[in-house]
């Protein structure tokens, strides 16, 4: 049971940075679809840099720096060019999956996994006070901790500050804000660099603790994280639910499968899981995030 | 004259993708003119490379026809990998239990089939959307993952032929397979079934009542409804003929060349399959010259790591470089701008 806690919270992790990255270009209208890949290519070049220089530091802040590129590269084509927001996310994916099994192939002439035996071990922490009731939230990487901070930071910029405020204006009505002079381009452009600071840190939050990379490593993680954002109808402290929740589903699928070898439709729970609650999420609440009449079509 | 311009940016973007490529080989190559040949000449050297990259362009005409039945009327159907994949799966469990006996029947029985079973799952996230407001973008992905990890448990488990090195399924009945032009590598009779498809395609969208509320519902659906049409009914009919033809890339590629299915055998078309319905802006007839161009980037890209010190890889960077550039109607105004 312990084990099952403790993978639950480290399989959050990724998929609650992820989802707060996808929030912020959530609530200001833009169905971010690159989340995958943004996180992907965070995840390969921060374990390399971190590999190279020894230093975990370092390493994600180089991973989380191509990720902001990345997600630099998507708003001004949407922006300046009229791209089509879908297509350019996809665009992303796409190219976060050849660049790092390319970039694999031509460093280390390799495919499939590479371990980092450079990177530095990570410590666990224990923040909280041994015997007392928060011992079992002990023993955790720098990363999971983190998360959860990071998690309430945002909670407060986005429902307390007049940048959260702005921001959700422009998801509700774009128009409106134009006139009132805001520049939305500017809050576009720190949304979509959000986006790419906090899947940066999904991405090294993923590979630097088990010190590896493997093709394709996200597997389906931004997905999911897209779909918390979704539900979330872009409260942080729901996305952090959600994001326990498919964390925990993540993780008891892992969990059965290493122990019984059952067939590789466990696998597929997580996302069963998604469609049902997207479903429930729809019932209870008619459609309250609608992507941007931008990225319709 | 807008036709005209479309079709000049569309080249451009062509060819800035292939000076990617060129840039990318050059940069990272030891031997940069031979891994540049091979990418570029490889497919075109003999009969069979090239027949080879007309065969690998069959299922991505109908990946490409079926994104682009979606695209028409706003349906953004990305399920297409999962929905190639669990028709064909569908349809070698009817060949392989029924199609004994009447080979022949069922070498038209499974297309339609997978036809059937592919749409179906599209008008699953159709209805999702319409029913519940939930965005397809998301729903058909997901469901597209379930359905590959569903195929997979069953080619791995009650399917898998205990016999074979790889993870596969038994072959089919030795009748029940496309004939094909030897001269040509693989190349098969499933490229008149893409023809086939497109025209059809192409004389609904141009030519019927049908075709032209698709287009009207993805231009305006506002405008739509308030001109009678019913929108929900188009857009199921789109999401159906989107996962339909999706279907059948399959099916077609194991009547033709695999014979039983093969775990893995269709990964990517889905995404190739965008491209291709992006690149022809969905006009059905160039979708031809624009599945053999991604199959060309694929089979080039092959060459280049077999003949040079590429990996297959490289098709997807520029794959990738297309979908950037392929929706950013600005990009070309901007450079004039510039050069002003």
């Amino acid at each position: 049971m312990g084990q099952i806690l403790h993978m639950t919270f480290s399989m959050t992790t990724p998929i609650l940075f992820a989802g707060i990255g996808g929030l912020f270009t959530g609530i200001s209208g833009y169905l971010n679809i690159g989340l995958e890949g943004l996180m992907l290519l965070s995840a390969f070049f921060s374990a390399h840099i971190a590999n190279v220089t020894g230093n975990i530091l370092l390493g994600t802040f180089a991973g989380t720096l191509v990720s902001i590129l990345f997600s630099l590269i998507m708003v001004l084509l949407i922006d300046r060019f009229g791209a089509n927001l879908y297509i350019v996310g996809l665009a992303t994916n796409l190219m976060a999956d050849g660049l790092t099994v390319f970039t694999m192939q031509v460093l280390f002439n390799s495919k499939g996994t590479i371990m980092f035996s450079e990177i530095p071990k990570m410590r666990l922490i224990d923040p909280f006070p041994r015997g007392s009731i928060l011992e079992i939230f002990n023993g955790y990487t720098i990363f999971d901790y983190l998360a959860i901070l990071i998690t309430l930071i945002v909670y407060f910029l986005l429902s307390k500050t007049r940048f959260g405020y702005n921001l959700r204006a422009i998801g509700k009505n774009r128009e409106a804000m134009i006139m009132l002079g805001i520049n939305v381009n500017k809050y576009i452009y720190v949304s979509f660099m959000m986006s790419g600071l906090f899947c940066g840190l999904a991405g090294a939050s993923l590979s630097i603790p088990l010190r590896s990379f493997v093709e394709n490593m996200t597997g389906g993680r931004g997905w999911i994280a897209l779909v918390t954002v979704v539900v979330s109808n872009g409260n942080p402290l729901v996305l952090l639910l959600f994001s326990i929740l498919f964390g925990f589903f993540t993780a008891l699928s892992n969990f059965i499968q290493t122990m019984w070898k059952s067939s590789p439709l466990i696998f597929s729970i997580p996302y069963i899981l998604t469609i049902l609650i997207l479903v429930a999420h729809s019932v209870g609440s008619r459609g309250s995030m609608k992507p941007n009449s931008k990225g319709d079509g | 004259m807008r036709r005209g311009k479309e079709f000049l940016r569309t080249l451009g973007i062509i060819c800035l993708s292939l000076i990617f490529a060129i840039v990318v080989i050059s940069i990272v190559s030891e031997d940069p003119i031979s891994s540049l040949k091979a990418f570029f000449l490889g497919p075109f050297t003999n009969l069979y490379f090239f027949g080879n990259m007309l065969t690998l362009s069959i299922p991505l005409m109908f990946t490409g026809l079926g994104f682009s039945a979606g695209f028409v009327s706003g349906y953004f159907n990305l399920g297409l990998e999962g929905q190639v994949y669990f028709s064909s799966l569908v349809a070698t469990i009817l060949g392989l239990q029924l199609g004994e006996n009447n080979p022949y029947l069922f070498i038209l029985i499974l297309p339609v089939l997978s036809f059937v079973v592919g749409g179906s799952v599209s008008m699953i996230s159709g209805m999702l959307k319409i029913k519940h407001g939930i965005s397809e973008v998301i729903s058909s992905f997901l469901i597209g993952i379930i359905l590959i990890h569903l195929a997979n448990s069953l080619i791995e488990g009650p399917l898998l032929d205990e016999n074979s090195p790889i993870s596969a399924t038994p072959y089919l009945p030795k009748d029940l397979s496309f004939p094909n032009f030897e001269a040509f590598g693989n190349l098969h009779l499933g490229i008149l079934f893409a023809f086939c498809s497109i025209l059809i395609m192409d004389v609904v969208l141009r030519r019927s009542v049908l075709g032209y509320e698709m287009k009207l519902v993805g231009k305006n659906e506002l405008f739509s409804r308030y001109g009678g049409v019913k929108v929900e009914r188009i857009l199921m009919i789109s999401a159906f003929l989107s996962g339909g033809f999706a279907g059948m890339a399959g099916t077609v590629d194991i009547l033709g060349i695999h014979h039983r299915m093969v775990r893995g055998f269709s990964y990517g078309y889905g995404w190739n399959g965008i491209a291709v319905a992006l690149i022809s802006r969905n006009r059905p007839l160039f979708i031809i010259p624009a599945s053999i161009f991604f199959a060309f980037l694929e089979v080039g890209s092959q060459m280049a790591s077999i003949f040079g010190d590429m990996t297959p890889e490289l098709s997807k960077m520029i794959q990738a470089v297309v979908f950037y550039l392929v929706t950013a109607e600005g990009i070309f105004r901007f450079f004039k701008g510039r050069r002003r």
